[in-house]
């Protein structure tokens, strides 16, 4: 591989730190964004649970009425 | 003889509970329905969400490649060129041969998709950095 040494125009230098800069200012801005649909998701999971745990509830009280209505019958 | 509309009616054993439970289970079904409201809006939010770090990755592609373009361009040396033997290929009759080019000839150009787009570009930055090892 070739070692000699690379130089850069000291104005592209410049303009090189900036991108670099606004690189940075981004990631960060898509890092938060990420955090905030992470966020988001676990929201959803959090209703998705507490949907489960409220059919099952309705289900456990239907059955309730159903076996107080119709009793099993008695041979 | 019986009357046809003569009515009968059964006995309900516990009526208060067994009306404290149809309400119950009303109520549950309404807060089932208020948590489908939430549950949308958190989607809907979540997709908005996905869009601008679609949005955000792809302005930092951006600027990248601006990057790469002000970055100077160093010349590598070309990797030592093995000889390799070209595989002996049975020999195909000509009739067959141009039937195959008039095949390959009749396809549309496929136009690249995004991820095919993203793919390609991936395999060029691998060979690149398969170049600087």
């Amino acid at each position: 591989m070739n070692t000699a040494p690379v130089f850069i125009k000291i104005d592209e230098y410049k303009d090189v730190i900036d991108v670099l800069h606004l690189i940075r200012t981004k990631i960060a801005e898509a890092k938060k964004t990420l955090a905030q649909i992470n966020e988001l998701k676990n929201r959803e999971d959090h209703e998705l649970s507490a949907w489960h745990a409220e059919i099952t509830e309705i289900e456990k009280r239907v059955d309730f009425v159903d076996k107080l209505l119709f009793p099993p019958e008695e041979p | 003889m019986k009357d046809p509309k003569e009515t009968f009616f059964m006995h309900i054993p516990e009526p208060l509970i067994v009306r404290r439970a149809v309400l119950e289970s009303s109520r549950e079904t309404i807060r089932f329905m208020q948590q489908y409201e939430q549950i949308k809006s958190i989607r809907t939010l979540k997709a908005k969400k996905i869009l601008e770090l679609r949005r955000e990755l792809k302005e930092v592609s951006r600027m990248v490649q601006e990057l790469k373009a002000k970055m100077p361009e160093v010349a590598m040396r070309k990797p030592k060129h093995r000889h390799v033997h070209a595989p002996v290929l049975p020999a195909v009759p000509q009739e067959r041969h141009q039937e195959k080019k008039a095949v390959q000839k009749r396809q549309p150009p496929k136009r690249l998709n995004e991820l095919e787009r993203l793919e390609a570009e991936l395999g060029e930055v691998e060979r690149k950095l398969g170049k600087l090892r």
